[in-house]
């Protein structure tokens, strides 16, 4: 197993390599001036000239790329153009909340989406499959940006239930603070999550629902199951510990792929509600055109999707044996 | 003990707390909610709305600009103007930085010298490039000279003063801002909210408001739900024109409603072989519809501009000098006269050549896409081809700046003075003037406005230069956009400027 975790993370360096390429080749081409969206519209010539040399980006390009790298091999990411401060602490200052609320997605695309799935398959053709099956379509159908206004005016403007804007104490924390009997940090953290959480995980949840039902009803028609039946296995146990064990798997294929959407719904949903994560970070460094930031999210996003498919391939292993054989 | 001492002493508690405790603020917590981050908190090297408003409140100017835009004493008690190139300033003693230190002429000095320093880059030093030098006078005064007589240079120096003893010292005012004015720095974490706290030790008296929260939300829509829900205090342009329609009918909400210090306009690139006409420039105004632009597209929020001349000034306004009027009829006669002959395909064409252009805006306002949509349909029934482009911002803006553009949708903000958004704009050469127009006639106009004495005098030349501007047409004004703010019931003092700075939070 440690080989497989060796080999699976030796491949990331060409990847990373790759990432770092053609970050850095998309933000030269795309058109706009760090320097100019630095100091505005109403700079002098002169004064842009002066930003792009302290910058360094009079530099030709290749220049330009070959200092990057090699900070990169010290392992420094560089400074952010707008906020002066390194790119790295930037990106591990907001990364905690953008974790939290991917996290906070999955829960509920699992929470909702297996149930869900499960219940449709042991009442399959029934009015409970169908609405499960008219849920999927509605969930993979409605973008994630619509949730998330229409939810922050259901619960926030009209019936008060939801803070609107902001992120509580962070949900390690507020766990912490739990355990020491203070129940108000969690709770309030939890009142903030619950909205961008569920607006995102929405679309995995009918994802799960669809992908766990067809499974499921693929391992209820196998002949081992009628055998288990007529052995006298009650239903509960049949369902649960034999079918349901064979959805897992495309489920957690489903999750490991829904979390590089989840990064990119990030993107859209943190700007919304105010939550100071990657996303909005990723947002105002590509308006305005810090590169650095720019090429630091890129990497940063490659690494934790490598990282999710690698978790992924892992737990396949530990729960289907016939991938651990290979 | 019995009821009684326990009442007694119970009421004798509670007048001797009343009597040790201040009187409790106004407001305890304001939250408004921007558009973007801040970028810099050091005065010099503002960047952004969010910076402006924030900077206000941690800052003194010399002077500081009234409802009206009139500049009123702020660090400075008075001043006077011995000719037309001295202006001497006479400096408060009781104003004192945040960390205790009294505000100096020194300050006033190191502000106005290292604002004009090339490696800071300030938006200010063009606006400031009139004075030649800062020196201390007799008796606590701050004598500036100028190179050249220039009347709307006290509009500027509301600029905040620095501290001149961190500054030197290394401190990064940026991001660790140190300023004398009524709130001071609590903290910044970045992307979700500036915190300020009431100066206890400011000349003018405690605020009523104890904490200020600035909250950056970058979607509209957002922010406007933000407020209805109750999460944030206070919000202010930029909004969506539904949002701001909905929120003036809501009587939840405080509302302030006031003729802004912003234009929206269409750039014609004077370079271009096609727009280098002024004739050609006048027919194709003429197929531009400002009124239904400003009245539908924008709701109202925008209304319709007669000429370059902003009503806000009214002492530089003529209702009766107006841009070509929305004709098609006439457009399409006057295009004839030039010589553009309708093609088979319904595009005009002149000695081979279309009468195709592009028409340019950025993507993040969805009602400058709209109205570039709408001039596109209206000129195509003239028989001329407008080819969109749209892009985001810095990609935008980027090719104006650098001229590679034909015609251009955008705006101008922060108008505090017609000299802002004329001069540097419209003068031969000058920096902002991207469409490279020149008419020497118009340049002496703008020179006189900066140099007369009275307002009268530079009043009168602005008109002048509306009369020269709206034969050649290198700007087509559409709009001047109006300043709207909400805020919830519960909020006192909320009467915010057209800057939309915050400052009458500080009074009950």
């Amino acid at each position: 197993m440690i080989g497989f975790v060796a080999k699976r993370i030796a491949q990331f360096i060409p990847m990373l390599a790759g990432v770092v390429v053609v970050a850095f080749l998309l933000v030269q081409l795309v058109p706009g001036d760090p320097a100019r969206a630095l100091i505005g519209q109403s700079a002098t010539p002169e004064q842009i000239a002066a930003v792009r040399q302290a910058l360094g980006l009079d530099n030709p390009p290749w220049v330009q790329f070959y200092n990057y790298v090699v900070g990169l091999f010290h392992g420094d990411l560089g400074q952010s153009y707008f906020q002066k401060q390194g790119v790295f602490e930037l990106i591990m200052i907001r990364l905690p909340a953008t974790l939290e609320l991917a996290f906070g997605a999955i829960v509920v695309s699992i929470v909702i989406g297996l149930p869900l799935g499960v219940v449709a398959a042991w009442f399959r053709g029934t009015w409970i499959d169908a609405a499960a099956l008219v849920f999927s379509q509605l969930g993979v159908a409605l973008t994630v940006f619509w949730l998330a206004i229409v939810f922050m005016y259901v619960f926030a403007v009209q019936l008060n239930w939801l803070p609107a804007i902001g992120r509580g104490t962070p949900l390690l924390e507020a766990f912490g603070l739990l355990l020491t009997g203070n129940p108000q940090p969690l709770l309030k953290s939890l009142s903030h999550l619950i909205m961008p959480a569920v607006a995102m995980g929405l679309q995995g949840a009918a994802m799960i629902c669809r992908m766990v039902r067809a499974s499921m009803l693929e391992v209820l028609d196998q002949p081992y199951v009628r055998t288990a039946r007529a052995k006298g296995v009650s239903e509960r146990r049949v369902v649960w510990h034999h079918a349901l064990r064979n959805a897992l798997v495309p489920t957690v294929t489903i999750v490991g792929l829904q979390f590089g959407g989840l990064l990119s719904g990030a993107v859209l949903v943190e700007g919304i509600f105010g939550w100071p994560g990657l996303g909005q970070l990723t947002v105002a460094a590509i308006s305005q055109r810090d590169f650095p930031l720019v090429q630091g999210l890129a990497l940063c996003f490659a690494v934790l999707f490598g990282l999710i498919t690698l978790v992924t391939d892992l737990i396949h292993g530990a729960i289907d044996p016939r991938v651990r054989d290979e | 003990m019995k009821i009684n001492q326990l009442i007694n002493h119970g009421l004798v508690a509670a007048v001797m707390v009343a009597a040790v405790v201040p009187a409790y603020a106004a407001n305890d917590v304001v939250r408004v909610g921007m558009d973007v981050d801040a970028q810099s908190l050091d005065p010099r090297t503002q960047r952004n709305t969010t910076d402006v408003r924030v900077l206000d409140l941690l800052y003194d100017g010399l002077v500081s600009l009234d409802q009206s835009l009139t500049p009123q004493p702020n660090l400075a008690l008075s001043w006077e103007q011995p000719d037309a190139t001295t202006l001497i300033f006479d400096i408060r003693t009781d104003a004192k930085f945040h960390d205790g230190t009294p505000v100096t002429v020194d300050d006033v000095i190191y502000t106005y010298e290292t604002v004009v320093d090339p490696a800071l880059a300030s938006n200010h030093a063009s606006n400031l490039n009139a004075i030649d030098s800062v020196t201390a006078g007799d008796d606590n005064t701050v004598v500036f000279k100028l190179k050249a007589p220039f009347a709307p240079l006290l509009s500027y120096m509301d600029l905040g003063i620095v501290p001149k003893h961190l500054a030197e010292a290394g401190h990064d005012l940026s991001t660790q801002p140190v300023g004398s004015g009524p709130f001071t720095f609590g903290q910044w974490d970045r992307g979700s909210q500036i915190v300020l706290n009431a100066n206890a030790d400011y000349y003018g008296g405690v605020s009523a408001t104890a904490q200020v929260v600035f909250v950056p939300l970058a979607d509209n829509s957002a922010r406007a739900q933000a407020l209805e829900a109750g999460s944030l205090d206070i919000i202010m342009a930029p909004l969506n024109a539904d949002d701001t329609i909905r929120l003036r009918a809501d009587d939840r909400f405080q509302s302030v409603s006031k003729p802004g210090i912003k234009i929206t306009y269409v750039n014609f690139n004077t370079r271009s072989p096609l727009l280098s006409d002024p004739a050609l420039r006048r027919a194709l105004s003429m197929l531009i519809d400002n009124q239904t632009i400003g009245n539908d597209i924008f709701g109202g929020v925008e209304t319709p501009a007669t000429s370059i001349l902003m009503p806000v000034f009214e002492w530089g306004y003529d209702a009766s000098i107006t841009q070509p009027a929305f004709d098609i009829a006439a457009a399409s006669a006057a295009l004839d006269e030039l010589g553009w002959v309708m093609g088979a395909d319904g595009i005009r064409e002149k000695d081979g050549v279309k009468l195709a252009f592009t028409l340019a805006t950025h993507s993040e306002d969805s009602a400058r896409i709209q109205s570039v949509e709408y001039i596109q349909n209206l000129m195509m029934a003239a028989g001329v081809q407008a080819n969109v482009s749209i892009s985001d911002f810095p990609a935008f803006i980027g090719e104006v700046i650098g001229g590679s553009y034909d015609a251009a949708l955008l705006g101008w903000d922060n108008l505090v003075d017609p000299d802002v958004l004329m001069y540097v704009t419209l003068h031969t050469g000058e920096s902002r003037n991207w469409g490279a127009y020149s008419n020497p006639e118009t340049d002496a106009q703008l020179e006189r406005a900066r140099t007369a004495q009275t307002q009268q005098e530079r009043g009168e030349a602005y008109k002048a230069a509306a009369r020269l501007l709206v034969e050649d047409m290198p700007y087509y004004v559409l709009t001047n956009a109006g300043f709207d703010a909400f805020a919830a019931a519960d909020v006192t003092g909320f009467d915010p400027d057209v800057l939309g700075n915050l400052r009458s939070l500080t009074k009950d």
